[in-house]
């Protein structure tokens, strides 16, 4: 069950932008595990929860869109080229739409 | 965290069709009519299915999986801010065999979804019709 969640990193990166959302799980801050221990943690959002984050951070008139990928589900990020195409921004990997998300949200906010 | 996952209805057709995946809430029907989502990972498994009585509550991201590694239904959620388009978010379906040759048919959905959760639960719906309609 641990592939619904965000890795570590990104959900210290999702923190840093205001994450706050309740989670089913936390992330124990010295082993960097999955945990329900009390301690130092980090909550750790689940995929779908990351994406509805970072989404409404994103400038509206940003010519980015977030597909699902046909074969695996996985979110990839897409930048527009022009009126009818779109050529993909991630690599197709959820963590790495994510990544692409929190950098252009951050350079937003720059 | 309730709005993480299938509503109640969705869950029971969920496992009508065949769900019964290993989640991390599940529904219970405490008293007639009235049903609870309960926390299964304070129990000794951590995560419940849908073996007994209880329906598996599963994340909207579970249920997408398990549709399209079971019955290979693709989905792709379209979320655009832009103008050129009628709905902020849209939801395509197909069905493929083995991920790559198809699509069969596509449902193509510009409804005015102005939420995720109305986008999902509707584009569930259609995903379970589908399914069913296959195994009648």
């Amino acid at each position: 069950m641990e592939e619904q969640f965000v890795p570590y990193e990104l959900a210290l990166s999702l923190k840093e932008l205001g994450f706050n959302e309740k989670c089913l799980k936390s992330y124990n801050k010295i082993t960097y595990k999955l945990s329900h221990l009390n301690g130092p943690i980090l909550k750790a959002p689940l995929w779908q929860q990351a994406i509805k984050f970072l989404i409404p951070m994103i400038d509206g008139n940003s010519t980015y869109r977030i597909i699902m990928v046909k074969k695996n589900g996985n979110y990839m990020l897409q930048e527009r080229k022009d009126e009818f195409n779109f050529v993909n921004y991630s690599d197709g990997s959820n963590s790495d739409c994510i990544e692409k998300l929190i950098e252009i949200v951050k350079n937003e906010k720059l | 965290m309730k709005e993480e996952f299938v509503p109640y209805e969705l869950a029971l057709r969920l496992k009508n069709i065949g769900f019964n995946e290993d989640c991390f809430f599940a529904y219970r029907e405490d008293s007639p009519g009235k049903i609870n989502l309960y926390n299964a990972t304070t129990g000794p498994e951590g995560y419940c299915n849908s073996e007994g009585a209880d329906i598996a509550a599963p994340l909207y991201q579970q249920a997408f999986d398990w549709l399209r590694e079971e019955h290979g239904i693709w989905v792709t959620f379209e979320y655009d801010d832009c103008d050129c388009v009628e709905a902020d978010i849209c939801w395509y379906v197909g069905k493929c065999f083995r991920y790559g040759i198809g699509p069969l048919f596509l449902t193509n959905e510009l409804g005015d979804f102005k939420t995720y959760k109305e986008a999902q639960d509707a584009c569930l719906e259609k995903l379970i019709e589908i399914v069913k309609n296959e195994k009648l």
